[in-house]
């Protein structure tokens, strides 16, 4: 996406938080019944920063305006194609591997299973032969093991961390 | 006992076998994770913060000042080898230190590298020594209202300096992080915010797995994203620094030095602008401006001197107001409460050898970047050729198990993953992290200090504009939103360069 595309979209999602900051703050309990003075109300500075980010995002928005923003499509990015692809694959495994292998099974195996299948799978295009697949792989289940190994071992006997 | 006593005091403390092995091993980590691209200095502070929890206060900080050290030092190995610096402060080097090394004196770029970063240290560590003890005197002046101001113009200045050309995205990240700093139980009458209902959030969000999301996690998304890069293998040249050079070029080293001082003190700027600010003056200065850019060696050495100068530059503040010099500072402040010592204007007098014991780690953690930096420089190179693809996954394991392992609770994972998607996000779209960061650490400071003035005021703003201190703070946040305006900061520079044309 292009840039004064992407400020105008970010700078639309700032200003829905920043109004609904100011009106966090705004309806913030003002303990009355605590007798505080008026001047140290907890939801003071919430308003001020919700006020604040408004008055920010807003001069965002009218400069991705100016610079065209709205009139852009969503697609038209010259960025490296092969990025996405990428991305979607470090974000799918980083947050599978604490969202759903950490506490369903013992940490070293969770770890040991993530360390694997990320080598694995962002080394696969580089592996052309049988060869060169078949060493990546084992050299990835030896690094998997080991790393797995290492950090669980050093968090549960040296910090005695109880390890989830 | 006085200055001097202190020093030694804690320089003789610090000769023992464990201090010195700890200097050694998490200087030379400090190395390999500043010279390796994606890892950064503040990630390498933040995930050693969760490893030294259980290690004595003294011994933990030690490791943790040598990481720094190590780690701004350690990003000029890739920043000459690989034109990509290994941590954003080394982004001047690239500048004259890769076409040095195409030109086949790698090696001799990263001696006077290691030169370099050895002298900025050592001037910021003198400067540090000097100014701590009177900046933490003055800062005992400072009242609500001034703490208020100081807390304001941090995030301020934070962001009009680390934002590039968009000052804007640089403000609002840093009200994005004063927002975060509102989550939870405030400071005056305990009364929780923005928490949803959600028991975790009453206590805030933790400085540390919000750190190693915006800078450990966030880093792993980006190198993944990106392309390989190509290797500069290194010719056998010298890998010793002449002395004749330095020689020739030590008035830049005392100027870079004391630059990266003064911008390690300016609150939330950073290593980076350290650099670039002594090369640019280094440059206007020098004799062989024509090869600034082109493979100059006093280009160079200004911006390596100028990097690391920021490192005790930004401890001067960090000590003296809680108010962190750069983000890896900001990292070291809360380790710092982790292990109970509080920094702030009160140190000179509850721990005053604390600051002399900072200046002593800052001495042996040059020392160590000295020695490795002259000694190992053919087996660093060694340490760049680790494909991303195996150092990736050991790096975001540790950023899971790092913050879960300070309180052992999931919901610092959680927290961690959150900072570091949003923290990939706004990087994408050019909103520096500094001043969140900074947000983050000087939200409650300013929103105690508010009200409380308000209190004590009954209400007035008046004493916040009318105290001397605060007036001046007034004035400098004033003048730089005004510079942030394009059309005055180019007016202002249109009448500067009419006015040096006219003299």
């Amino acid at each position: 996406m292009r840039p004064a595309r992407l400020d105008l979209i970010t700078s639309i999602v700032l200003l829905v938080l920043g109004l609904a900051t100011l009106y966090g703050g705004w309806s913030m309990d003002r303990l009355e019944v605590r007798r505080i003075h008026p001047a140290s109300i907890p939801g003071l500075v919430p308003m001020l920063l919700g006020a604040a980010l408004t008055v920010s995002a807003g001069l965002l928005l009218t400069q991705s305006i100016r610079a065209g923003g709205h009139r852009q499509g969503a697609s038209g990015s010259t960025a490296d194609p092969g990025a996405g692809r990428r991305l979607g694959l470090a974000l799918l495994l980083t947050l599978g591997y604490p969202l759903l292998l950490i506490g369903r099974m013992p940490f070293e195996l969770a770890t040991g299973i993530f360390v694997f299948a990320f080598i694995a799978i962002f080394e696969w295009p580089d592996w052309s032969t049988h060869q060169a697949r078949a060493v990546g792989l084992l050299t990835a289940l030896l690094q998997a093991a080991i790393t797995a190994f290492v950090i669980s071992w050093v968090f549960r006997e040296l910090f005695l961390v109880r390890l989830p | 006992m006085n200055a001097l006593e202190l020093l030694s005091q804690a320089l003789l403390n610090l000769l023992t076998f464990q201090a010195l092995v700890n200097v050694a091993w998490a200087t030379l980590l400090g190395i390999i994770v500043g010279s390796l691209p994606g890892l950064t200095a503040t990630m390498g502070v933040a995930l050693l913060t969760t490893l030294t929890y259980r290690m004595t206060p003294d011994q933990a900080i030690l490791v943790l000042i040598c990481m720094y050290v190590g780690a701004i030092y350690g990003g000029s190995r890739s920043a000459i080898l690989l034109n990509i610096p290994g941590t954003p402060a080394s982004a001047a080097t690239a500048l004259d230190g890769f076409p040095l090394a195409k030109q086949g004196k790698a090696g001799y770029a990263m001696a006077l590298a290691t030169a370099g970063s050895c002298l900025g240290t050592l001037i910021g560590l003198v400067l540090l020594a000097l100014v701590a003890p009177i900046l933490a005197e003055f800062a005992l002046d400072f009242g609500s209202f001034e703490f208020f101001w100081l807390a304001l113009f941090g995030v301020i200045i934070s962001g009009q300096l680390t934002a590039g050309s968009t000052p804007l995205k640089g403000y609002i990240a840093g009200i994005l992080g004063l927002l975060v700093a509102m989550i939870g139980s405030e400071g005056i009458h305990a009364h929780v915010r923005f928490s949803f209902g959600i028991d975790d959030l009453n206590g805030g969000i933790a400085l540390i797995p919000a750190m190693v999301g915006a800078f450990g996690f966030a880093e792993v998304l980006t190198v993944m994203t990106g392309g390989k890069s190509a290797f500069v293998t290194d010719k056998t040249d010298r890998v010793l620094p002449k002395l004749i050079d330095l020689w020739r070029y030590r008035w830049t080293i005392i100027r870079s030095g004391i630059v990266g001082t003064g911008v390690g003190v300016i609150p939330g700027v950073g290593e980076d602008i350290g650099a670039w600010a002594s090369y640019a003056i280094a440059k206007r200065t020098s004799k062989e401006r024509d090869l600034f850019g082109k493979g100059s060696m006093e280009g160079l050495t200004a911006a390596e001197t100028g990097n690391s100068a920021v490192v005790p530059g930004a401890l001067i503040p960090a000590l003296t107001l809680a108010v962190p010099g750069s983000a890896p500072a900001a990292v070291l402040i809360a380790a710092l409460f982790i292990h109970g010592v509080r920094p702030g204007p009160m140190i000179m007098i509850e721990q005053p050898q604390f600051v002399y014991s900072v200046v002593a780690m800052l001495f042996f953690a040059t020392i160590a970047i000295g020695i490795y930096g002259l000694s190992l420089t053919r087996l660093l190179l060694l340490v760049l050729k680790i494909p991303r693809e195996r150092l990736m996954p050991i790096v975001f394991v540790l950023c899971v198990i790092g913050p879960y392992a300070i309180t052992q609770r999931l919901f610092d994972v959680w927290v961690m993953l959150f900072f570091g998607v949003v923290g990939f996000l706004l990087r994408r779209m050019d909103y520096p992290m500094a001043p969140l960061v900074l947000g983050i650490i000087l939200g409650d400071l300013l929103d105690k200090n508010l009200r409380r003035g308000l209190t004590l005021s009954d209400g007035s703003l008046e004493p916040f504009f009318t105290r001397p201190i605060s007036a001046i703070f007034v004035a400098l946040i004033a003048l730089t939103l005004l510079f942030s305006i394009p059309w005055i900061r180019q007016g202002s520079a249109r009448l500067l360069g009419a006015g040096r044309f006219a003299a």
